[in-house]
């Protein structure tokens, strides 16, 4: 799982991918909310930016190489919004107990070192997981 | 868990003799495919699954024998053979739904259930990732420019399960380069593809839907190597991805939907 900076640890270059992607499509759903309220069309748009459709189609689809300008234009353009900012901690928030769905056996109890050893006569049997029956 | 019912036996009289009480009944006559119906399935109880409430044949049965003891689904019985004259057979068959093969595959090892990458995220659909899906996202990624790649694609797959808003395209064609997730060509074969295109290189991964808001992602591969759309590759890829969910669910179609709202229900648009 991901984990907070420590001290003066260097924080791997995988958890700082993961916050950089998770960070674009934040934007974007908050930009693609925007939009859908606004029951705009994308030529409206195009014509609000002075850009061409098709650019207003691919900025739209995706967040791709968006940057603050992109973000400030498109929030303005749809309905005169601008970004709030403010910081969250998501790892320090704690974690929900719905992380999985409820019909799914808990896991803890399996050896998951050794996945393959849970074959089908040695893992409990479902009446055995729901607490119906006798292991 | 359905609760276990019994049955009691069902005589079925043997017509062939001549002090039989059926003998000589004009049925007898006819050919036996005619005569006696094949494996006919009785149960008690209400039950309503398209699975089971069909003949059933005797590898089903032996399959169900063999499973029995998981005590999930119902006990069926009057089986009655093409062939034999009298046979009945009573048997404990297990139904098991999508849902349990599931829970058996991740029991397995063969599958897991991959939550968001932040615990106090909301999940709001799920996601089941087979084993070669699962060793590119699930952290720690290696500090080079692939482990920084799959860690956006790991974000890129928990935009789904947090319920982000996405772009679904049903047409395998006619869609916008940036969606978000598309059925591939052919769309009966349900095989569906989440587009990670950014950064390059793009990534697809793909998979099918098990129910609704419930998919399984079974393999991946870089864009760059898969060709155009009528290439082997990509033909091969979309094979692959089939014949996992084959080996997976053997006895299981994919999920299939008439809209798209069907495949996910909420904060989907389509394109």
């Amino acid at each position: 799982m991901l984990s907070k900076p420590e001290g003066a640890g260097r924080i791997p270059l995988g958890t700082l991918g993961y916050f950089r992607a998770r960070n674009k499509w934040r934007v974007y759903d908050l930009v693609l909310r925007e939009f859908k309220k606004s029951e705009l069309s994308q030529a409206d748009l195009a014509r609000r930016l002075g850009k061409r459709p098709e650019v207003i189609s691919r900025l739209l689809g995706a967040p791709g190489n968006w940057g603050l300008d992109t973000v400030s234009d498109l929030l303005f353009a749809i309905a005169g919004g601008e970004p709030v900012y403010g910081v969250a901690y998501p790892l320090n928030e704690a974690a929900r107990n719905d992380a999985q769905p409820d019909w799914l056996p808990d896991i803890h109890n399996y050896d998951w070192a050794n996945p393959k050893e849970n074959t089908q006569e040695t893992r409990p049997t479902l009446l055995e997981y729901t607490g119906l029956g006798a292991p | 868990v359905g609760s276990l019912k019994y049955f009691r036996p069902v005589e079925v009289p043997d017509t062939s003799q001549p002090d039989s009480p059926g003998f000589g009944h004009p049925l007898r006559e006819r050919p036996a495919r005619y005569r006696e119906p094949p494996l006919k399935l009785r149960a008690a109880g209400s039950f309503h699954h398209p699975g089971v409430s069909k003949w059933l044949s005797p590898w089903r049965v032996g399959a169900a024998e063999r499973d029995r003891g998981q005590g999930c689904g119902l006990l069926l019985t009057g089986l009655r053979y093409r062939q034999e004259r009298v046979c009945l057979r009573f048997a404990a068959l297990t139904y098991m739904s999508i849902r349990d093969e599931i829970q058996n595959r991740v029991a397995e090892g063969r599958m897991l259930h991959l939550p968001h990458s932040i615990p106090s995220a909301e999940r709001k659909r799920d996601m089941f990732v087979s084993e070669e899906v699962g060793q590119v996202v699930m952290p720690p990624w290696e500090t080079n420019v692939d482990g920084l790649r799959f860690s956006m694609l790991r974000a890129h797959l928990d935009v789904f399960t947090s319920g982000g808003l996405i772009s679904i395209a049903s047409d395998p064609y006619s869609k916008p380069k940036a969606t978000y997730m598309a059925r591939i060509d052919p769309p009966a074969d349900e095989v569906w593809d989440i587009r990670s295109i950014d950064p390059r290189p793009a990534i697809r991964v793909l998979g099918c839907f098990a129910e609704t808001d419930l998919f399984v992602a079974l393999t991946w591969e870089y864009r760059m190597n898969l060709g155009g759309p009528d290439s082997k590759e990509w033909r091969d890829f979309r094979e692959k991805c089939k014949a996992k969910w084959r080996g997976l669910f053997p006895a299981y179609q994919p999920f299939t939907g008439e809209t798209a709202n069907e495949y996910v229900s909420e904060n989907a648009h389509v394109v």
